[in-house]
């Protein structure tokens, strides 16, 4: 065999990766391995303001579920999904976009505490390679202020996820798709390495004459080294064709040409990627914890601008926020109306496709999906009230066997930061409550 | 502040949320103005992380060959200093330079003419400070435009002046780096909360793990570039020690790198690291490897030392690293450390000094053009969406100069025009070079480079007839009178808006049969909506004479527009006034005249410079800078005040 360059780096990064395939995946059985979040922006046709049923949630009926207008594109997934009704965001900030995404992954009002993601990063995901994927689809668009992002390393500072699937997967996997024309031929690592270690000496010294607010910053940047410094010391990152599902790491899609980096005709094949990057980030063990977010609450996304789909219409540029605002009715005259609903139902498919994804590699006996728990959510339930209340988020996956899909459940009036604490719990957290307004665990989600 | 405050709870009625959010407005703007300002108490210590933007030029800056002074008397010393001439696309057979260096000679030291366009000359000259004209064609002679730093030459104009600083050679001759051009580039953008528009914002800069990727990632392209010359660039002798190499590297190297001078416990510290390593250069390499993401170079500190009365004074290291970031956006130059370290920066008086100097150098059109740029937040026009069926030629090249217009007219009225605050709003002259002429339709301009000149009668709005502010605030396939009011609102008056009521009608679909304006007339018609869009539509209706990507127009839909706008309350919600402008060039007029308009300069340069949304207690330091800008009418006061107020030197606890 003919030993390529690229095929030398994949099979060095490959050896040196062993320790952390063990580390993902050595667990206890009947937990998840991981969370995946994925988010879309502006809600969805919900209760309307005139007071009509909303076409979001789905029902049982004959012990099989029913699935919505909206949610219908999942089809058979549907088995593998557990759709969450009735829940809330809490009072405050209700009725704007922001005031929601700042509730959505931290359960506290205003965005005033850590996300979930971010939290499960340092705790059960802290033994990964990655401690967590955060990545994004146009996420940035209009120089978007921290307000637009849903991950919180603490109380009021938000993250920006990485926007650029090339950039992300080079991170991820070094050695592909194309081999970087400059590998140092000594260990790599080993300069950086020390580097982080002096870095650690000189922060500690820098943290003695800080205020608690500034220290608090620095505990996340002291998180950092410490999560860079592991991953050398095992000689990641890698790509890494360890795990039951980790075959060649690759990713089709071009760089991104001038000026074209928020031009929406891409967004699908640039959501798409960021899906690939991610599922195969997990399937070779890389991280636990992954947020994928699609665009950014009140969104300038030109979504008739997607070609192939059913809203396509180059003739007229439909936002998904100008969409939201379809009225204070379900008016099937009403274009606003019409288009928003084939747009959310867009939605729904990409999250199938994310789902397909995961059920297509195989994991200890199964799949990837049925170690998996996926949360879909937005930032508001009806796009139009911007209300808080009975959200529309489903959840799929078996996670570990600790979840049974192909159900309904209604928490009418719960607070969401018990859905947070559950999917904690999910993942071999042994967190009791979280956010404001918590009661505890959702009963019967997790078995 | 305003914005997280706003009770924008009820989904019925945007009477009620507006309503409140206005009372909630109108009590902080009046009791600021209410109250009167008999101290400026001092601002809040500050742990700044260098933005994505500073990062990049600090490594730019740190590798790019300047070596600091002190290092020795017997180092050979090279003092040049480049002059250039921009003949605004004027056609000229010849420029000199004559000066105090020469005589005055107006034909001994002949300028080249470039590729650009431009004029330029560099020579070594004696540091200290001299004074020059340009000769254009042997009889025209003409200050420097560029550097506003003038004495007056005895005949009633003005000689410019030059300090000439030396840039010390390191042995072996160090001649800098060249690093990539998108060295640092993947690093994560800025993430500061709603309203605040600028990416100095201090308190949300966090070191996630993939700011540190990227950072080692650079230290590795720096320490692979340095390389073949690392024993050039740390300046050590070949008869040296290695000891004494590396004590001298500390000790040349450490304090541009960390902008002040090591703790004794870096000291030993990067001593071990240095020595640890197999041989001298190696060593050398890994201190800069590891200096590179320590937070003594990703940060710079205001925190100050304890005065023994509960505040802080900033030392002068950290009040160097304070101006070269406020005005270049980058590390200081040699001549700033060296203020820092024979402690002339320790007073208000030497902060200002250093200050006008700085304003002297084009690393302040840079900055200056970034603030411009985010106090506009308009550099998203260069992705921003736009119906190509619109417009198929406002492409790349075309926005691209659209920001560089922006850039240089701003520069222009602050620094070489007339310093004035209304030119800001009413300057009928402009930059423009060929593609933007075209774009603008202003006849007779070819060739390359660019050149000032004046604009048509439309253009004559200052920043609200910049295409770029047009194009940005508008949307895909229609400009938006909203989006164009708010901006004048939010960025130009520093008044907020809550975030759009619950129900909100979105853009109405276009109509080939109506104008913009019969589209969004529900607004003002709608009692609800008409509590915030009063004061939102009326100033976005003025700029109806421009379309979505930003080109004058006269009619919309073949029927005429109505550009006739209104600004009710101008000075505060509840003055109860309202003036009329028609058209955005009146508008920029009412604007230039505008009390709330300058203190809100004032306002954005402080949030710009400081980090920071200022608290209720940096008021009066905000008026006292608004009243400086209002007594001297030139803004150059303004950038300058924001490091002589009391409140800079002196800090107080969290």
């Amino acid at each position: 065999m003919k030993l390529t360059r690229r095929r030398w780096v994949q099979c060095v990064l490959a050896a040196s990766a062993l320790p952390f395939a063990r580390d993902a995946r050595g667990g206890p059985r009947g937990q998840a391995q991981r969370l995946i979040v994925f988010y879309f922006p502006d809600g969805v046709a919900g209760r309307s303001q005139d007071g009509q049923e909303g076409l979001w949630d789905a029902r049982m009926a004959g012990g099989e579920v029913v699935l919505s207008e909206l949610l219908e594109p999942l089809g058979d997934l549907k088995r593998e999904c557990l759709f969450l009704r009735g829940l809330s965001l809490g009072p405050t900030d209700e009725g704007s976009h922001p005031g929601g995404a700042k509730k959505l992954l931290t359960g506290v009002d205003g965005g005033q505490g850590e996300s979930i993601d971010q939290f499960l990063a340092r705790t059960v995901g802290a033994g990964s390679a990655f401690r967590e994927l955060y990545l994004g689809a146009m996420a940035g668009q209009n120089n978007a202020s921290g307000d637009k992002y849903l991950s919180y390393p603490r109380a009021g500072t938000t993250v920006a996820p990485e926007d650029d699937p090339l950039r992300a997967f080079r991170r991820l996997f070094p050695g592909g798709p194309t081999p970087t024309p400059e590998v140092p031929a000594e260990d790599p690592n080993a300069e950086s390495r020390r580097a982080v270690e002096t870095a650690l000496m000189d922060l500690t010294e820098l943290g003695a004459t800080l205020g608690a607010a500034d220290r608090s910053r620095l505990e996340v940047h002291t998180d950092a080294l410490r999560e860079v410094s592991r991953r050398m010391t095992l000689g990641m990152p890698s790509g890494t064709p360890s795990g039951d599902g980790c075959a060649s790491p690759r990713l089709a899609l071009e760089p991104v040409p001038e000026g074209r980096r928020y031009d929406p005709e891409r967004f699908p094949e640039v959501l798409r990627a960021q899906t690939d990057v991610l599922v195969q980030a997990m399937a070779c063990g890389l991280t636990r914890v992954g947020v994928l977010q699609a665009s950014q609450h009140t969104s300038e996304l030109i979504m008739s601008r997607f070609r192939g789909t059913d809203f396509y219409d180059p003739g007229f540029d439909l936002r998904s926020h100008q969409a939201s605002h379809y009225g204070p009715r379900q008016d099937r005259t009403n274009r606003l109306f019409t288009d928003f609903v084939k747009q959310r139902r867009w939605w729904v498919a990409q999250f199938r496709y994310l789902l397909e994804q995961l059920r297509a590699r195989p994991e200890r006996g199964g799949t990837m999906l049925d170690h998996s728990v996926v949360w879909l959510c937005s930032e508001v339930s009806d796009g139009n009230t911007h209300s808080h209340r009975e959200m529309p988020f489903v959840l799929a996956g078996r996670a570990g066997g600790r979840i049974t899909p192909g159900r309904v459940l209604s928490f009418p009036g719960r607070r969401h930061g018990d859905l947070l604490a559950t999917l904690a719990r999910a993942l071999g957290s042994d967190v009791e409550r979280w956010g404001d307004g918590a009661a505890g665990l959702l009963p019967g989600v997790l078995t | 502040v305003i914005d997280e405050r706003m009770p924008v709870g009820n989904p019925d009625a945007c009477r009620g949320a507006c309503a409140a959010s206005l009372a909630v407005f109108i009590k902080t703007e009046f009791s600021t103005a209410a109250r009167a300002c008999s101290a400026i108490p001092p601002a809040p210590r500050a742990l700044r992380l260098l933005s994505r933007r500073e990062f990049r030029a600090t490594v730019r800056d740190l590798f790019a060959g300047e070596a600091p002074p002190g290092s020795g008397p017997t180092a050979p010393r090279t003092c040049a200093r480049r002059f250039v001439y921009d003949p605004q696309g004027r056609s000229l057979a010849s420029v000199h330079l004559a000066g105090s260096f020469n005589g005055w000679s107006p034909s001994a030291w002949p300028m080249a003419r470039e590729a650009s366009g431009v004029w330029s000359l560099e020579r070594a000259l004696e540091p200290g400070e001299h004074t020059y004209k340009f000769v254009l064609e042997g009889r025209e002679w003409v200050r420097d435009p560029r550097n506003p730093d003038a004495v007056p030459d005895g005949f009633g104009g003005q000689n410019s002046r030059a300090l000439v600083t030396c840039t010390v050679t390191s042995p072996g001759g160090f001649a800098g780096l060249s690093l990539p051009a998108d060295l640092g580039a993947g690093l994560p953008a800025e993430t500061p909360p709603q309203g605040f528009l600028y990416d100095t914002h201090a308190a949300s800069g966090l070191v996630t793990s993939v700011h540190l990727t990227e950072q080692l990632r650079t230290a590795d392209v720096v320490v692979r570039a340095l390389e073949p010359v690392t024993r050039a660039f740390a300046g050590c002798t070949p008869m040296e020690t290695r000891e004494g190499c590396v004590e001298g590297f500390l000790r040349r190297f450490g304090p541009r790198a960390f902008r002040r001078p090591l703790s004794p416990m870096e000291g030993a510290r990067y001593r071990a690291v240095a020595l640890g390593a197999p041989d001298l250069e190696s060593g050398l390499r890994r201190v800069v490897r590891a200096m590179l993401v320590s937070p003594g170079f990703l940060y710079r500190t205001e925190l100050g030392v304890a005065a023994g009365d509960g505040t802080w004074r900033l030392t002068p290291w950290e009040v160097a690293s304070a101006l070269s970031y406020t005005f270049w956006g980058t590390m200081p130059d040699a001549r700033l450390l060296a203020a820092a370290e024979d402690g002339t920066l320790g007073t208000p008086a030497g902060a200002e000094r250093e200050a006008r100097r700085l304003l002297g150098d084009d690393r302040a059109r840079a900055r200056l053009g970034d603030f411009a740029t985010q106090w506009l937040g308009v550099g998203s026009v260069v992705d921003a969406p736009r119906s190509a069926a619109l417009a198929p030629e406002f492409d790349a090249t075309v926005r691209s100069a659209l920001l560089e217009e922006l850039r240089r007219d701003f520069n222009h009225v602050v620094l070489d025009g007339s310093h004035r605050f209304r030119d800001l709003f009413t300057a009928d002259q402009g930059y423009y070079d060929e593609t933007l002429a075209r774009w603008y339709r202003i006849p007779g301009v070819a060739g390359s480079g660019w050149r000032l000149g004046p604009l048509p009668p439309e253009r004559r709005g200052g920043v609200l007839t910049l295409g770029a502010v047009l194009a940005r605030y508008a949307h895909s396939d229609q400009g938006s009178p909203i989006l164009r009011g708010v901006f004048v609102r939010r960025n130009l008056l520093c008044q907020e808006f809550p975030p759009p009521p619950p129900n909100a009608g979105g853009v109405p679909e276009v109509d080939p049969r109506a104008t913009t304006r019969e589209r969004f007339r529900q607004h003002t018609a709608n009692a609800t909506c008409r509590a915030c869009h009063r004061y939102i539509d009326g100033p976005g209706f003025a700029f109806e004479g421009f379309d979505a990507v930003g080109r004058a127009r006269t009619t919309e839909n073949g029927m005429a527009l109505d550009t006739r706008g209104t600004l009710e309350d101008l000075e505060g919600f509840g003055a109860g006034t309202e003036d009329t402008a028609d058209g955005a060039t009146a508008l920029g007029a009412l604007l230039g005249r505008s009390e709330a308009a300058r203190g809100c300069f004032a306002r954005q340069w402080f949030r710009f410079a400081r980090g920071q949304r200022e608290t209720a207690t940096q008021r009066c330091a905000v008026l006292a800078l608004t009243r400086r800008l209002r007594d001297t009418d030139d803004l150059r006061e303004v950038l300058v005040g924001v490091v002589t107020s009391p409140d800079f030197l002196a800090r107080r606890g969290p």
